[in-house]
């Protein structure tokens, strides 16, 4: 199992070359010259051309990429020409708020999502089944900012009971970081907990009728015992597979709630930085997503190794 | 009877020393945290780098100008005391004495010197250009800079109140090199003290200030919150104080709820119509009449802007010094619009391209102003477009049209109609072009009497309108919110918010 593992954290280096190739081809697609843009629209073309041969967008793709590449392998991704900081430190610093987003609003997730599920699942056509395909259908129709906004005006300025927006560090307060970060965790949990109840509920539905849950019951296991030992654990193999697909669109989504609430993350940096062709930003976060994503989905297939003893590779 | 005397004349002095503090810095509190709310985050607050009008929200706080500006948007002395044009190539500074940078260096004329030369330094990548004008710096004593320029300019004084006059440490700058823009050292009221990116800004007071008695407040944050619908839910929950540039949707409400105090005063800019007349249809003059007059730009401020502003005339907002209030402009008329469309030998109207950015307020005033243009019988196809694809296609200048906004920098109308009339202004080569209008900038910027150049500036204007050179829609408003306990904070005509004086009530 570790050398498996091991296996696929050996393979995250070419995918990541491919998705730096990827983004780095794609970034030139898109119109607009990055020196025109710093410069504004005032400056003189002689300007324009000497920016573009420091920047070395002058040169063909290849070469830049080559010499970016050549960079990053050393640890250095450049400095911003927009900004003048550097992109490690630009992109380290607006880290911590999109994981911690991203982690509260899975937690979240799958404790609703999951709990909603099994509830749905274990008694169908009961209230709580019908609320939860309410529910679970509003949560993916509902728009991130529509919601974000709801939320807002709802717990926080209606009611009182939490900030409306803003980031507080850790090491400021940890309570009251886990109090501004209730709300957007709400709003990125939302589609992905609708998700995973929908999958928990048939999963458990279809669990319920095998023959094994039909033998316990004939056996005289208790109903938490049925529940908690053969439907519950047969049921985390789908979540943990809707869990691994959902963290890409996470990240993707997470671009308005940090608009919305005001968090200073990566998916902020990542559009800034591509409005204003800020190309060597947009690289750094883009690497650091992908990573992200590779690792979430390999700990995942992890931990179905664990959860079903007959999957023996990942 | 001695000490009758005694305590009389202490009395006295007493009395003479209450007169000679103004009353208004009685009633003054000092201390407190001021937290002001912005949409958009500076990206550098390294004065030459920085490209943004909400910069200077936080660069004001932290440098000083050469120069300064009171109220009204005139000139004032700040870190210069006085200057002198000895001759029209020829100008001197002399400087405040016992000024110090954040850092504990001292501000002199070997700074001024280092400061101008930095931002000429092709090196630095300044993105400020107003001191390009300049051929040499030089310190005539520790507190005397003298400055040749390349052409005559009556306006280096305004220059140097502007992005190029804000004085950086030379220490810190050698110091920290690029690092400078996310560490900054001025020798403004507050000095830096943190900056989350995307989150907040935090300074604090500068107890060595050269300004006694300045600034009241013991900190100031500037938090940084993206959508403008959570901006105001953060200011009516109290989350923060103070709010520029308040969505002139969420005005009337605000004004009835009185909860807030509410600032609105006519600004410098406006949203316009840039008409590219180097290539046609623009570059016939009556067909750019004819798009003037299918325009109706009272109806166009009241239904879409909420009425926060001036209809359009011409270029020059009112805040800016040469506005001429007589000046008639255009008011909608279909008939005389169809008769110019005739007249410039299009009478069946034509189809045109107005390229459209991505912000919101573009794209409103680009449909409204299509729909009425129907009705004169002349189709735009609206181009809707990422800002920085339309920014290309004018510096090119292969559009024809395109919906924006004219930032007004300054109350000085050059800053205006230089750039956009001159036919060498940077925004406008190949573009309109009318010797009489060359003439008179020309001859206007060369002198620095405001009274003779605004009689210039008026008549440039009356040309430029008579020319229909671009559709200038309407001036917006500039506005604030802010708690009742916020107070002496100045907003200004150019929309920068100065907390220098600012201080809260208790």
């Amino acid at each position: 199992m570790a050398r498996s593992i091991a296996a696929r954290l050996v393979l995250t280096v070419p995918v990541l070359l491919l998705v730096s190739l990827l983004v780095f081809s794609l970034l030139l697609l898109i119109p607009g010259d990055p020196a025109l843009v710093i410069l504004g629209p005032d400056a003189s073309p002689v300007e324009v051309r000497r920016l573009s041969r420091e920047l070395g967008t002058d040169r063909p793709i290849v070469v830049q990429y080559a010499a970016w590449l050549g960079r990053a392998l050393a640890g250095d991704l450049g400095r911003s020409p927009r900004t003048g900081q550097p992109v490690v430190a630009a992109v380290g610093e607006r880290l911590p708020p999109t994981v911690e987003l991203a982690v509260l609003g899975m937690v979240l997730a799958i404790a609703g999502g999951g709990a909603l599920g099994l509830a749905a699942g274990w008694r169908p056509g009961s209230l709580i089944d019908r609320a939860t395909a309410w529910l679970a259908t509003l949560g993916i129709a509902i728009p991130t900012f529509l919601l974000a906004i709801l939320l807002i005006l709802g717990l926080s300025l209606r009611a009182g009971l939490l900030p409306p927006s803003g980031y507080v560090p850790w090491r400021e307060s940890v309570a009251g970081n886990l109090r501004a970060m209730v709300l957007p965790a709400m709003t990125v949990a939302a589609t992905m907990a609708a998700v995973i109840a929908r999958v928990v509920r048939s999963s458990v539905l279809e669990t319920r009728g095998e023959l094994y849950v039909v033998t316990a019951r004939a056996k005289g296991l208790s109903e938490a015992a049925i529940y908690l030992r053969h439907v519950l654990r047969n049921a985390l193999v789908p979540i943990l597979a809707v869990t691994g697909l959902q963290v890409g669109r996470l990240m993707g989504g997470m671009v308005i709630t940090e608009t919305m609430f005001a968090i200073p993350g990566i998916g902020r940096l990542a559009v800034d930085s591509v409005l204003a062709r800020d190309f060597l930003t947009v690289q750094g976060v883009v690497l650091v997503m992908a990573l992200w994503v590779l690792l979430a989905n390999l700990l995942v297939d992890a931990l179905n190794l664990v959860v079903d003893p007959r999957i023996t590779r990942v | 009877m001695t000490s009758i005397t005694r305590a009389l004349a202490a009395l006295a002095a007493f009395a003479t020393l209450l007169t000679a503090i103004p009353l208004d810095a009685l009633a003054q509190t000092r201390g407190g945290t001021l937290r002001v709310g912005q949409a958009r985050s500076p990206v550098s607050l390294d004065p030459a780098l920085g490209i943004s009008l909400h910069e200077f929200h936080v660069l004001y706080s932290i440098y000083d100008g050469l120069v300064g500006y009171d109220e009204s948007l005139a000139l004032k002395p700040a870190l210069a005391e006085s200057w002198q044009r000895t001759d029209p190539r020829t100008y001197v500074f002399k400087l405040r004495r016992g000024v110090k940078f954040h850092d504990g260096t001292d501000f002199d004329a070997a700074a001024v010197k280092w400061n101008v030369e930095r931002i000429l330094d092709p090196a630095t990548k300044a993105r400020v250009r107003d001191l390009d004008v300049v051929e040499a710096v030089e310190a005539v004593d520790s507190h005397t800079v003298r400055f040749r320029l390349k052409s005559p300019t009556g306006l280096l004084p305004t220059f140097l109140a502007e992005r190029g006059g804000l004085m950086v440490s030379p220490a810190a700058s050698k110091r920290l090199g690029p690092d400078l823009g996310r560490n900054p050292v001025g020798t403004g009221p507050y000095r830096f003290v943190e900056w989350m990116a995307d989150d907040h800004i935090t300074l604090e007071r500068f107890d060595q200030y050269w300004d006694k008695g300045l600034p009241h407040l013991d900190k100031v944050i500037y938090r940084i919150i993206p959508d403008e619908s959570v901006l105001v839910t953060n200011l009516r929950g109290g989350q923060i104080d103070y709010v520029a540039d308040v969505p002139p949707k969420d005005l009337g409400t605000l004004k009835r709820e009185g909860a807030l105090t509410v600032e609105q005063r006519p600004g410098l800019g406006f949203y316009w119509i840039n008409l590219n007349s180097g290539i046609a249809p623009f570059n016939n003059k009556a067909i750019r009449q004819a798009m003037a007059y299918a325009v109706d730009r009272p109806a166009m401020l009241k239904s879409l802007y909420f009425g926060a502003g001036t209809a359009a005339t011409g270029p020059l907002a009112p805040p800016v010094w040469a506005f001429d209030p007589a000046l008639k402009g255009y008011t909608r008329d279909v008939t005389k619009a169809k008769q110019k469309l005739a007249e410039g030998g299009m009478p069946n109207g034509f189809t045109f391209k107005m390229l459209v950015g991505s912000t919101p307020m573009y794209r409103t005033n680009a449909t409204a102003v299509q729909a009425q243009l129907a009705e004169a019988g002349i189709t735009a196809e609206l181009e809707i477009t990422e800002t920085v694809k339309v920014l290309q296609q004018v510096v090119a200048r292969t559009y024809q049209a395109s919906s924006t906004i004219w930032i007004g920098l300054n109350a000085d109308p050059d800053f205006v109609l230089y750039p956009l009339y001159a036919s060498q202004g940077l925004f406008n080569k190949d573009r309109y072009k009318n010797p009489k209008v060359d003439e008179l900038l020309d001859r206007a910027r060369s002198l620095d009497k405001q009274d003779e150049r605004r009689k210039l500036y008026q008549e440039a204007v009356a040309t430029i309108v008579d020319d229909a050179a671009d559709l200038w829609l309407y001036y917006p408003d500039v506005t604030a919110a802010m708690s009742k306990k916020v107070r002496g904070v100045s907003l200004s005509a150019d929309g920068r918010v100065r907390l220098r004086g600012a201080w809260l009530e208790k």
